[in-house]
């Protein structure tokens, strides 16, 4: 027979000591005295001319500034409606340019003024050219780092923009005076050939704008140039854009 | 006489008419304060940063976007366009006129820890003609950041037997403290 085992739990008092350090006690005096002072001073009036000596006011103007970087353009649009049929022919003053044979145009003036209260560096990009068809093919920017053209050489040893490609620079106006076709005069050895000091267009990234700086370094503000374009369009065209009549593209100024 | 009346009021006309078409400029101004955070930035986190501000400073009504585009190049590593929300984008505002876009910046969990930048570009979403060249202005501002050691993950919420043996933990040491206060012991013996 199996014997229960069995367990009791005793819940045993024991003597109480009393605990608490000399030092403990003194901290807890310290903390009731304190107590006691916060408790007082929010009780007893304090005496009348306590403070009054010091009280008095200043008014402070404080002077903010804030820069800003801004840029204005003196029109909101430009067309390249001043053409040469193929690159290197006589310019004429026609209305458009061959859809192939690196017709020329240019365009413009335009005025970039750089405002604000703050320098800042101009950059200049271009977009793809599209056409006024729709399934037609957009032309792509060349001429600007990466962004190599892929035509034929001219006598300049001048790569010209292949196929669906085109370029453009911007240059100084200040020579703009327009020939006897009403063409500008563009200070470049032929016309539709960017200068070393002129900005061929990126598409992709801005680039610094050269004719504000050509490293891209800083201009004060105030400082405006007058600019003025010139075009090559496509060496070949997809067959897409056949029956396109025109192309649609844009050019953005950044400060920054 | 007639015709007199009639030259000054064509004459009038030219005037009114050269008047309205006198140069409607484009402009786009942004504050040039660099928007930055002043502490490290955590993966995982979002942060509220400075507003931009925008400037009309043309002399017509223009439509502004905000867009995220690195300008400058540099060692630092590029803000990705996802990281960055802006509070309002394709505005209109009159000449002279300025607003303030706020920004938020969502650093995504697996973000490297480093220096990163990229700018805020604010320009005139200018339509040209059809066949013509739109020109647009645009101005940028820096937007630069520190993404910072991501701190070890603590999962949340916690599971549910975390909080089970936080209760039984402070159940024992709140029994024993009182035990020990009262003197009161407990003692298991075997009944016999």
């Amino acid at each position: 027979m199996a014997t229960p085992i069995g367990l009791r739990v005793k819940l045993i008092r024991g003597r109480t000591e009393r605990r608490g350090s000399r030092r403990g006690q003194a901290l807890l005096r310290l903390a009731v005295t304190g107590l006691a002072a916060i408790g007082l001073s929010q009780v007893l009036p304090l005496p009348s001319a306590f403070g009054q000596t010091y009280y008095g006011t200043l008014t402070a103007t404080i002077q903010l500034f804030t820069p800003v970087k801004s840029i204005t353009l003196s029109t909101g649009s430009i067309s390249f409606s001043k053409c040469q049929t193929y690159h290197g022919g006589t310019p004429l003053a026609t209305t458009g340019m061959s859809r192939s044979g690196n017709g020329d145009c240019a365009a413009g003036p335009v005025t970039v003024t750089l405002n604000g209260n703050a320098a800042g560096s101009v950059y200049i990009q271009g977009s793809a050219a599209t056409p006024d068809i729709g399934g037609g093919v957009a032309w792509s920017l060349c001429g600007s780092g990466s962004e190599a053209c892929s035509g034929s050489v001219d006598s300049d040893s001048n790569t010209l923009p292949g196929q669906d490609q085109y370029r453009v620079f911007n240059t100084p106006a200040a020579p703009y005076s327009g020939n006897s076709d009403g063409l500008p005069t563009l200070p470049t050895s032929a016309f539709g050939l960017p200068g070393v000091n002129d900005t061929i267009l990126p598409q992709t990234t801005p680039a610094p704008d050269k004719l504000f700086d050509s490293s891209g370094n800083p201009v004060n503000p105030g400082t405006a140039k007058n600019q003025v374009f010139g075009m090559s369009g496509p060496g070949t065209q997809s067959t897409a854009n056949a029956t396109a009549n025109f192309f649609t593209t844009s050019i953005s100024w950044t400060v920054i | 006489m007639f015709v007199w009346w009639r030259a000054v009021a064509v004459a009038a006309v030219v005037i009114v008419v050269s008047a309205g078409v006198a140069s409607a400029d484009i402009g786009a101004g942004v504050g040039a304060d660099p928007i930055t955070l002043p502490q490290p930035a955590l993966p995982g986190r979002e942060y509220s940063m400075p507003p931009v501000l925008v400037v009309n400073t043309g002399t017509e009504p223009s439509r502004y976007a905000v867009l995220v585009q690195r300008i400058r190049s540099g060692e630092q590593e590029s803000i990705p366009k996802e990281w960055v929300q802006f509070g309002k984008n394709d505005f209109t505002l009159g000449p002279k006129e300025s607003t303030t876009v706020p920004v938020k910046v969502s650093i995504p969990k697996d973000a490297k820890p480093g220096e990163y930048y990229t700018n805020i570009v604010v320009g005139t979403l200018a339509e040209g003609p059809a066949g013509g060249t739109a020109l647009g202005a645009r101005a940028a501002t820096d937007l630069k950041l520190k993404v910072g050691e991501p701190r070890p993950a603590i999962p949340w919420p916690w599971p549910w037997w975390s909080y089970a043996a936080l209760a039984s933990a402070v159940a024992l040491s709140g029994g024993m403290a009182l035990s020990r206060r009262l003197g009161v012991s407990i003692q298991v013996e075997r009944r016999t």
